[in-house]
């Protein structure tokens, strides 16, 4: 079982941090693809989005 | 007359051991502000339920209120993930997308719950009687998500019976997050490191790319850990709700309404599970060392990760916000933050401490999801 608990921590670190890597350069790729340009946009600020 | 003083008659020394244990989780959410939303449910449903018969439980074969609330909003899981859509309200994800690798240090401070799952499996093997497996273990584990409904996800998947001290862990924790963290942080970073200032620029983000971020976020993980769709996806759906802007209503609601009417139906909900059959036993001890252990864990996790990316970055970033990249949003940054400025009243950490924060929200869920998808592989 101590190996499961290995394996769980090997894979499961793994796991996290190849989705968060994808997100990463998901997010660089639509920053990328739409910068921010209009100055009527929102910065995503919590006033501004209520 | 004997009817008269049945609930004497049937009152044990347990029952008082729990009004004591319910009595201390409404005093320290009274008097000392710990997560007041759900410990003061939590410790009120634990007297209810411990009053002689459990009337709010099962009475004369018949299920009580809180038995009903139970196999309606915890069994089925709808608890949990309706407080995600709240928090995913209430979430600004901005700050992350300016400094999007941030995201790493959310993944970092995962570390405590695999390890937790490593030292509750190496228990389990020391004291065979415990009954701790993979499952039960990775339910104990998953305390160092550092997350309310994370946890009580899993565990309902995973150790339903161990619900409530598992609850009560995770919400105490997170309360005790100022109180925890600092000497781990201390005992982990040089006084020179945590002068490090850190630059912070307010780069713009485009609308269209704070709309695309939940979308992006829930079919990543949801490709690449489908079970983790309930919880991210909530999550992000929260925040769909939030940043799209043309559902402010929705919005507000999900942030107020709903968060308060589920939080408060989750909290003593929970409380009706610390029955004292289950809930004065070994084991709940045990859930809150290891609980506490989780929080050292990702901690260190966090703060080591930062050490280890500064050997080589030029542009060094503070060690304690490596900390913050646990779920306890927002209390890790805050006291990130705090603590930079004791270090340096010049020093500003707040912006890259709440980054790696809401980091820590979606790397929990996603962690969460990791989980439940690979202990059921490992068991077969």
């Amino acid at each position: 079982m101590l190996i499961q608990a290995l394996q769980l921590g090997l894979y499961g670190l793994a796991g996290v941090f190849g989705s968060l890597v994808i997100l990463f350069m998901a997010l660089k790729i639509t920053v990328k693809l739409f910068p921010y340009k209009d100055e009527n946009e929102s910065q995503g600020s919590s006033e501004n989005n209520g | 007359m004997e009817a008269l003083f049945q609930g004497f008659l049937n009152l044990t020394w347990q029952s008082f051991v729990m009004f004591a244990i319910g009595g201390t989780l409404i005093f320290l959410a009274v008097k000392k502000d710990y997560e007041p939303m759900l410990l003061l449910p939590i410790g009120f449903g634990a007297i209810l339920v411990n009053l002689p018969f459990s009337a709010v439980w099962e009475y004369e074969e018949a299920d009580g209120v809180l038995k009903i609330l139970y196999n309606a909003g915890i069994v089925t899981e709808l608890f949990p993930v309706l407080i995600f859509v709240a928090i995913g309200a209430m979430i600004d994800f901005a700050p992350l997308l300016k400094n999007p690798k941030m995201l790493f240090l959310g993944a970092a401070a995962q570390f405590g719950i695999f390890a937790t799952v490593v030292v509750a499996v190496l228990i389990g093997g020391a004291f065979p009687s415990l009954g701790i497996d993979l499952k039960v273990g990775a339910a104990i584990g998953i305390l160092g998500a550092a997350d309310g409904p994370t946890s009580i996800f899993v565990a309902t998947k995973f150790a339903p019976q161990l619900l409530g001290p598992i609850s009560v862990a995770a919400y105490s924790y997170m309360a005790l997050v100022p109180i925890i963290q600092p000497p781990i942080i201390k005992a982990l970073t040089s006084k020179k490191e945590r002068l490090i200032r850190m630059e912070y620029s307010d780069k713009k983000i485009s609308k269209t790319t704070i709309i695309l971020f939940p979308v992006i976020v829930t079919v990543i993980a949801g490709i690449i850990a489908p079970i983790c769709a309930p919880l991210v996806g909530l999550l992000m759906f929260g925040n769909l709700i939030r940043v799209s802007g043309v559902l402010e209503r929705l919005s507000k609601s999900a942030q107020n309404e709903l968060a308060n009417l589920v939080t408060l139906l989750l909290g003593i909900t929970i409380g009706s599970t610390m029955r004292y059959e289950q809930f004065l036993q070994p084991m709940t001890l045990l859930i809150m060392s290891l609980g506490f252990a989780a929080f050292v864990f990702d901690t260190a996790g966090g703060v080591l990760f930062v050490k280890f990316l500064n050997l080589f970055s030029k542009n060094k970033i503070n060690p304690m916000v490596g900390a913050a990249g646990i779920s306890a949003f927002p209390m890790s940054a805050r006291l990130v933050q705090k603590m930079g400025v004791k270090e340096d009243p010049h020093n500003f950490l707040l912006m890259p401490a709440v980054s790696a924060n809401v980091a820590g929200q979606v790397a929990s869920a996603i962690a969460g999801g990791m989980v439940l998808a690979i202990v059921p592989t490992l068991m077969q």
